[in-house]
């Protein structure tokens, strides 16, 4: 890998503007695509949310497009159908996101229709109250697969019940069966405004192209008088983000009837993405529980005694401290020993750094994959996106292979030493009964 | 992508070579596809090719459990398998520069793998908690009886993973004599797409793979399903959160001249397909879409078309919301049906099938992986260029052409029903252990 060649998304490829309503656009062209991808973010995540109205920014997100003053939900949905093109909004904690594709003859119409969803939603009762009703069914999936149930669960246990980091982003039954469609026009009032909204564009168009519409269309939207500035979003992450490492060790185990197999997650609370030890820590995660099948882990839990069809990492980083996990599911039986090879795969990791051959490899894979990633126009929007959310600036695909070379044995040891060493982990079963199972 | 993008060659020993030059990214996606699937299992087998492509992860002369991640990865690719009725593919996706490394350990193990015994038996375990993690999932239950229903002779009904009985109980020699059946350049395609020459990915391919010789032909798989002359009916009670309905049909093999008029058929009832599937995403304007989610009778909605060699199903399938009552879903659902039995679509509504198939179509091929994808699954069971025609298949297909297509295929001596119903206590469901079909099973977590 020959760190001289620039990478083809850097600051003289990206057009970068913010307009006169506060909008950021990002532009890559992509001459060489028949469409274009079009994603953003925004403010309106559950972290602007109450506890007792958990799901509400989901919900709201998701009703964007179920009316605006214009167009009713049928025509909104054939304005976008009948040109084969998509576009979804959805929450996450920290943030709203939306996505869309299109021919990239359509783009204007696609800008026009997010523009629409974003600024005139009119949440009419009927349709808030059948998209309640899907939430509703989605949720109860939720209660009846073990791994979406433990991971749930995991969250309330490593943060507890005080930040929105600690419930669902869907919310729970109890409290989405409360939510009116009044609710929702309160909520998209106060957490949608252009001042927090970022958006990408890639695929086949030019930037002064892209930027003409963007200006037509998300370019004249004018926030509510109460809705949250890039300042009030911020507080409202760093209130999320007040959340101490467990006490205690924590460990639940849920039974849900029927199931054959126990999901668990064991975990800590990790890292944020600004992080200094962020780069240590993706290449420890790599060692420990990505590398080929798993990783360390999979080669223990799978590869060598049998016991899981899957077992990982998963290391989230985010504006707010996000859960380090391992992951695996396995007969109930089973779950102990899998409990203790994972376990001891940390230990082992945390007691001897990585060796040289090993390290090198995961430089190698970590600076190697770039391009697979960005070769959809989807996933270069996304990495854009990501690039502006955590301030990594326009060049950081170019840095990012200096930052990961640099990475030290024992700097990777050390990452994983600071989050893993604490003795109060937390650990979630979910499946058959565990007692029943011995 | 067009027909005259693809390059097609063939080795002397008879392995099928397909090229494109895709040099939006330096990358290269390489797949090998080999004509072995469930359908290819006899009684007492179910799961083996499955369980073979597992075994490709471990041994071979010169590569141990793990390597193949290591090298893979270790400069920047990905790499993963996936096995399904039909086929089982290989595929790695790296920089350009690496492709020969892609070459040489799908060259190996399509001669190579040796099934040490300790491997075979700690496999074992990891496919059965495949399965069992499978288990979870109400429509994994619900769709492995309903096939069973719908293929008493056929192996399509005893889907991809297997049963827990055969997996208990097939030996490495069993394993093993079905990869030497099985796995050899004669019995296999090339697929190889991205920033590299059709000349230069040619030669490598020569180098790789020249030398392997061929095996002697596998035995036609001559199994048909004698004809279903009546309804069939299947019901699962099991613990779960809510019913679900899954209305299938049989439906002819892909190659079918018919086949393009049920796709037509298809995108009006649920949304234009995206992938090399008979189905995509539901739209919100799609007829069932409209008359269950949007009228608050349903929570969400899906249907798609078999894509196989042999006879497959159309399945239309329905999530109730909790508590939701089964039969004025399956009246309505019937209800859809009957309405493309007494009417032709509108030619307007054909064109827009038309307008979205070919958008959503290109989006969706973006990645050199995704084409391969195309080109690989189409040519194991019609022939590569219809991954091609596909669009303009499609517009071929007249009002009438559907209508015919639904009066003669989804009608009611041809239909296989099946409710999962949830039921309180452990339960048991149906079924002879066999999987969704088109879940395809993976080597990896991330499949299906």
């Amino acid at each position: 890998m020959s760190s001289a060649r620039r990478h083809p998304v850097n600051a003289a490829s990206v057009t970068r503007q913010v307009l006169p309503n506060g909008v950021t656009l990002l532009v890559y062209p992509n001459p060489a695509s028949p469409s274009v991808a079009v994603g953003g973010y925004h403010a309106a995540g559950s972290v602007l949310e109450t506890r007792g109205a958990a799901g509400l920014a989901s919900l709201t997100a998701e009703a964007l497009t179920r009316g605006t003053a214009g167009r009713t939900f049928l025509e909104f949905s054939q304005a976008l159908d009948n040109v084969g093109a998509s576009l979804s909004f959805h929450a996450l904690t920290e943030f709203a996101a939306l996505g869309g594709s299109a021919l990239a003859e359509d783009l204007g119409l696609l800008l026009d229709l997010m523009a629409d969803a974003l600024h005139n939603p009119t949440f009419p009762d009927e349709e808030v109250e059948r998209l309640r009703d899907q939430t509703l069914t989605a949720i109860a999936q939720v209660e009846d697969r073990p791994s979406a149930r433990a991971a749930r669960r995991f969250r309330e246990l490593l943060y507890g019940p005080d930040t929105p980091n600690g419930w669902p982003e869907e919310g729970y039954a109890r409290t989405v069966a409360r939510l009116t469609a009044g609710d929702l026009r309160d909520f998209h009032a106060r957490a949608y405004a252009p001042a927090t909204l970022t958006l990408a564009v890639v695929g086949a168009v030019d930037p002064e192209r892209a930027a003409e519409l963007a200006a037509a269309t998300v370019g004249t939207w004018n926030a509510a008088p109460a809705a949250v500035s890039r300042e009030g979003w911020g507080r409202a992450l760093r209130g999320a983000d007040g959340a101490s490492a467990p006490a205690e060790p924590q460990r639940d185990d849920l039974t849900i009837a029927g199931k054959t197999q126990t999901e668990f997650l064991l975990g800590w609370l990790g890292l944020r993405r600004a992080d200094p030890t962020y780069y240590a820590a993706i290449a420890a995660n790599f060692i420990l529980g990505q590398l080929g099948l798993g990783g360390r882990i999979g080669d223990n839990v799978r590869d060598t005694q049998g016991l899981a069809y899957h077992a990982s990492s998963y290391m989230d980083a985010g504006l707010t401290r996000q859960p380090w996990t391992l992951r695996a599911g396995v007969n109930p039986a089973n779950v102990d020993r899998a409990i203790a090879a994972c376990r001891h795969e940390v230990q082992r990791l945390m007691d001897t750094p990585p060796g040289a051959d090993e390290l090198q490899l995961t430089k190698r894979a970590l600076i190697g994959s770039l391009p697979l990633r960005l070769e959809r126009n989807s996933g270069v929007a996304r990495t854009l996106l990501g690039m502006e959310r955590h301030g990594l600036g326009l060049d950081y695909l170019d840095e990012f292979p200096a930052r990961v070379e640099s990475l030290t044995p024992e700097a990777v040891r050390q990452a994983l030493v600071t989050v893993m060493s604490s003795p109060n982990s937390t650990l979630v079963t979910a499946g058959p009964d565990l007692a029943a199972s011995g | 992508m067009g027909v005259d993008d693809v390059r097609e060659h063939g080795l002397a020993n008879g392995l099928a070579v397909l090229t494109r030059e895709v040099r939006t990214a330096p990358i290269v996606t390489f797949f090998v596809w080999y004509r072995v699937g469930a359908r290819n299992e006899p009684a007492g087998m179910s799961g083996a090719s499955h369980w073979v492509e597992h075994m490709m992860f471990k041994r071979t002369e010169r590569l141990a459990p793990g390597d193949i991640g290591r090298m893979v990865e270790g400069v920047g690719g990905t790499f993963n398998a996936f096995t399904y009725e039909d086929a089982t593919a290989y595929h790695e996706t790296l920089p350009v520069e690496h492709v020969d490394l892609a070459l040489a350990i799908e060259s190996d193990r399509m001669a190579n793998a040796v099934f040490d015994p300790g491997d075979v038996e700690s496999e074992r375990t990891v496919i059965i908690s495949e399965r069992e993690g499978n288990e979870a999932s109400p429509m994994f239950l619900l769709m492995e009886a309903l096939e069973a229903e719908a293929f008493r002779v056929h192996p399509y009904g005893h889907g991809v993973i297997g049963s827990k009985a055969d997996l208990r109980a097939m030996s490495r020699d069993d394993l093993f004599e079905h990869y030497r059946r099985y796995y050899g350049p004669n019995n296999a395609v090339v697929v190889m797409v991205g920033d590299i020459a059709a000349d230069d990915a040619l030669a490598r391919v020569e180098r790789s793979f020249g030398g392997l010789p061929a095996i002697e032909p596998p035995p036609p798989m001559a199994v048909r399903e004698p004809r279903q002359r009546a309804a069939r009916r299947v019901e699962v009670r099991h613990p779960g959160p809510f019913p679900m309905l899954a209305l299938c049909h049989h439906v002819p093999e892909r190659a079918h001249a018919d086949y393009a008029a049920l796709l037509v058929l298809n995108a009006l009832l649920s949304g234009p397909p995206s992938g090399p599937f008979g189905g995509g995403g539901t739209l919100h304007t799609s007829r069932l879409y409209r008359r269950f989610v949007a009228s608050g009778l349903a929570a969400a909605v899906h249907a798609d078309v078999g894509s196989n060699i042999d006879p497959a199903l159309h399945r239309i399938l329905v999530v109730l919301k909790p508590g939701g009552a089964p039969d004025p879903v399956e009246a309505a659902v019937l209800d859809e049906v009957r309405r493309l039995h007494d009417e032709a679509p509108g030619e307007d509504e054909l064109a827009r099938v038309i307008r979205q198939t070919r958008a959503k179509r290109a989006i969706a091929l973006e990645s050199v992986t995704a084409q391969a994808v195309q080109l690989g699954m189409l040519e194991m069971c019609a022939g590569w260029r219809r991954a091609l025609t596909l669009a303009d298949d499609m517009q071929r297909v007249t009002p009438a052409d559907v209508q015919r297509a639904a009066r003669t295929y989804l009608c009611e001596p041809q239909r296989v029903t099946g409710w999962f119903l949830p039921a309180a206590g452990p339960g048991a469901a149906a079924g002879n252990g066999a999987p969704a079909r088109r879940r395809a099973a993976g080597a990896r977590a991330v499949s299906g």
